[in-house]
């Protein structure tokens, strides 16, 4: 565990994360809140994203941070943590999205956007969010880790468990498809 | 909608989502009927990045992090479906070793591993030309049990088969014998027609005949054409197949 720390510091790619990780499992709980501060917002918006319902997706990154609180031990640190992370947010919101994929997506995500956030100014294009409502939630999640998160495409592959050429593929594809609803919409 | 070369396709995904304002001009200027889709591309790639603004906005807050119960599945998932096949298997495996031993065991005997003949058969009709003192009465079934001839047997037993045959006119015994020993026999006119009983094992044709002489008074005569006449008439030396041989026509009684 504390070897893995100091080979990534010798070459030169000091991981942060991996350090709250080895002093959560160390026993450290206050490490762990460390990482959910961190990246609560960045999984917050992959759920927001996947799930285009707040408060579902508020729901499940209490999920996914269970999980990962869970079974840290699991992480094999082949990846980074933040990989990891999203991977675990993706399925998880995925997951969820099939679950309650019956539901009227485009009516409840307007009342969910103006009730959760009454004061702030909705300044995204509404043709956006209900072409992103009528798309599969793999092809959401992709076009969020994208174009949201703006991972690059290895990290977009190890967050969805493919290739590298799989992940620009299925990007491809999700884009594509996106296009012909956005167009449509028009 | 229009089809795109798919390198230019690529070109203007990578330029909409850089978002390069010299390289979308010079790519407006060298494809000028694209410059439209370009622009929608290029709209939609900032409208797609824009709408990550709302899911930010609606957590201000972060709340406290409090570990959850973990989920049990809904009665219906996985684990069901595997309990539900482990007590099955169970229970079928139950069921056979049960069967298995309240069930005797099956002896198979030689017997019935070969293909039954028919047990009993009505007489087959007298032939025409056999000229015979036909009993009044019908006559009973004639019981064949030992004629079985099965399917792999050689051809010399098709030729000496066994031959059981109980209270039967003489006639139609001959007929049987005929049809089992698959030889043609020929009664003379004047043969008589008692009733009669047989039982052969494996004998031929004439061999049967040549007893059956001895008994009903006639002799068979081979042919030599596969084909046995039988006169009414008495061979004691036993041999019949020429007229020499029966002791000359004098010894032969010709029934008329």
């Amino acid at each position: 565990m504390v070897s893995a720390v100091i080979d990534k510091a010798r070459s030169g790619s000091f991981d942060e994360d991996l350090v709250l990780v080895e002093r959560f499992l160390g026993g450290d709980t206050r490490a762990f809140e460390d990482l959910y501060s961190k990246y609560y917002e960045k999984v917050f918006a992959i759920a927001r994203g996947v799930l285009m319902d707040a408060d579902e997706a508020a729901d499940a990154v209490q999920e996914v941070f269970t999980l990962v609180y869970r079974h840290l031990g699991r992480f094999d640190r082949r990846s980074r943590f933040s990989t990891w992370l999203f991977r675990v947010a993706v399925n998880r919101s995925i997951q969820e999205a099939r679950r309650t994929r019956y539901r009227s997506r485009t009516v409840e995500l307007t009342e969910a956007v103006t009730r959760a956030a009454p004061e702030e100014p909705d300044t995204s294009d509404p043709k956006v969010q209900s072409t992103m409502a009528k798309l599969a939630p793999a092809d959401r999640a992709l076009l969020v880790l994208f174009y949201w998160e703006e991972l690059s495409l290895q990290d977009i592959a190890d967050s969805i468990g493919c290739g590298v050429n799989a992940a620009k593929t299925r990007l491809y594809r999700a884009r594509e498809r996106f296009r012909v609803l956005y167009e449509a919409n028009a | 909608m229009k089809r795109v070369a798919p390198e230019l396709d690529s070109l203007m995904w990578t330029l909409a989502e850089e978002g390069n304002e010299r390289a979308i001009d010079e790519f407006g200027l060298r494809h000028p009927e694209l410059r439209g889709d370009l622009i929608h591309r290029i709209q939609m790639v900032k409208g797609l990045r824009g709408a990550k603004g709302p899911a930010a906005i609606t957590s201000p807050s972060i709340p406290r992090f409090v570990p959850r119960e973990p989920k049990t599945p809904p009665l219906g998932g996985r684990p069901t479906f595997v309990v539900g096949g482990l007590v099955l298997a169970a229970v079928a495996m139950a069921t056979f070793t049960v069967m298995t031993f309240l069930t005797p065991p099956t002896r198979i005997h030689k017997e019935d591993l070969t293909p039954r003949g028919p047990v009993q058969a009505v007489a087959p009709p007298v032939k025409e030309n056999a000229v015979v003192d036909t009993p009044k009465t019908v006559p009973p079934p004639i019981t064949i049990p030992n004629t079985v001839v099965t399917g792999n047997e050689s051809e010399a037993s098709h030729k000496s088969p066994s031959l059981r045959i109980d209270n039967a006119p003489l006639l139609s015994v001959l007929d049987m014998m005929s049809e089992i020993t698959q030889t043609k026999i020929v009664a003379a006119p004047g043969l008589t027609n008692p009733t009669i009983s047989v039982d052969y094992e494996r004998m031929s044709a004439i061999d049967m005949l040549r007893d059956l002489g001895k008994r009903y008074a006639f002799t068979p005569l081979d042919q030599n054409d596969g084909s046995i006449l039988v006169v009414p008439a008495v061979d004691n030396s036993g041999t019949s197949t020429t007229s020499d041989q029966t002791g000359g026509l004098g010894t032969r009684k010709i029934g008329g």
